[in-house]
């Protein structure tokens, strides 16, 4: 067997694969839309928390804490779940909430009005004690 | 809290990021799925690498290329989790294309470096150039990675 043959017949081999995936229309029409997120200087304000926070755990001693926040708001202790709601579902509505409300979260709105979202900061998410291990995802 | 709507410049420009999504999804939702074998993955390694892409957009020289490195990468991460799966045996449930072909049983068998330089050069007809990029390798290491190839591919249907 030439070297030829093996081309033509992986070529081949490709193209017979490739063909099998099918795409519905819908799934077609899916595009990044709109990036919804929080303004920059709030990011901001949140990263300056945390390095001081940082620098505290490390015994760096700043005597002066510049702005603090409740460990509890930053990652609720509590889980509320909804009528009709796993807790599951419950953890990953308030972990994606966590994200969003210090802007550790985009969202991409889809043109079949799904909502496609991810984390671009996990490094800091982990700092604050947010299990960032699903960066990436869908809405519920 | 009152949240902002960005809609950065370069989502909507001819030649921005919607434009190349629509135009680029199929084509690499295809190479994906060639590499990988399952609609459903393929379908979220190019999703994601358009989501880098996006993120990445100021600093993205080749827009196209990069998109294409990412799926490459993201191709040979899916392969990394599936064999570490399987080597703790746990049961997939990925829906797998069986592929009748003797070649492809043959191509299977062969190192995933080998298996993707491959599929560029013969299904996607990119240059050594571009496949180094999109495997972050040498020209000259991808000419051996294909010569490799062809070579076990011939040995093994020969076989």
């Amino acid at each position: 067997m030439n070297r030829s043959t093996v081309e033509q017949q992986l070529r081949d081999h490709f193209q017979t694969t490739a063909d099998r995936l099918v795409l519905d229309a819908r799934e077609l029409d899916v595009g990044v839309v709109r990036v919804v997120q929080l303004p920059v200087e709030r990011r901001a304000r949140f990263r300056v928390v945390l390095a001081v926070a940082a620098a505290l755990l490390l015994g760096v001693g700043i005597g002066v804490v510049a702005s603090s926040r409740p460990a509890s708001e930053i990652h609720p202790a509590t889980l509320d779940t909804l009528p009709g709601e796993t807790k599951e579902q419950a953890s990953q509505r308030q972990y994606i909430q966590c994200l969003r409300d210090h802007g550790m979260i985009i969202e991409y709105i889809t043109r079949d009005g799904g909502i496609r979202w991810t984390s671009p900061d996990a490094k800091t998410g982990r700092q604050a004690g947010i299990d960032c291990d699903r960066q990436q995802g869908q809405n519920p | 809290m009152t949240e902002s709507v960005v809609e950065p410049e370069h989502l909507s420009v001819p030649g921005g990021a919607a434009e190349l999504f629509r135009t680029h999804r199929v084509p690499m939702a295809k190479l994906a799925f060639v590499l990988t074998g399952s609609a459903a993955v393929s379908d979220e390694i190019v999703q994601d690498a358009f989501l880098h892409l996006h993120a990445h957009w100021s600093q993205v020289d080749n827009p196209v290329g990069y998109v294409r490195r990412s799926v490459v990468n993201g191709c040979h991460s899916y392969h990394r989790r599936r064999a570490l799966e399987e080597r703790h045996a746990v049961a997939s449930a990925d829906s797998f294309v069986d592929v009748p072909f003797e070649i492809g049983d043959a191509l299977a068998k062969l190192p995933q470096r080998q298996r993707t330089a491959l599929t560029l050069r013969y299904f996607c007809d990119l240059s050594d150039g571009d496949i180094a990029a999109a495997l972050d390798a040498r020209p000259s290491t991808v000419r051996s990675l294909i010569r490799r190839g062809l070579a076990a591919l011939r040995k093994e249907l020969e076989s």
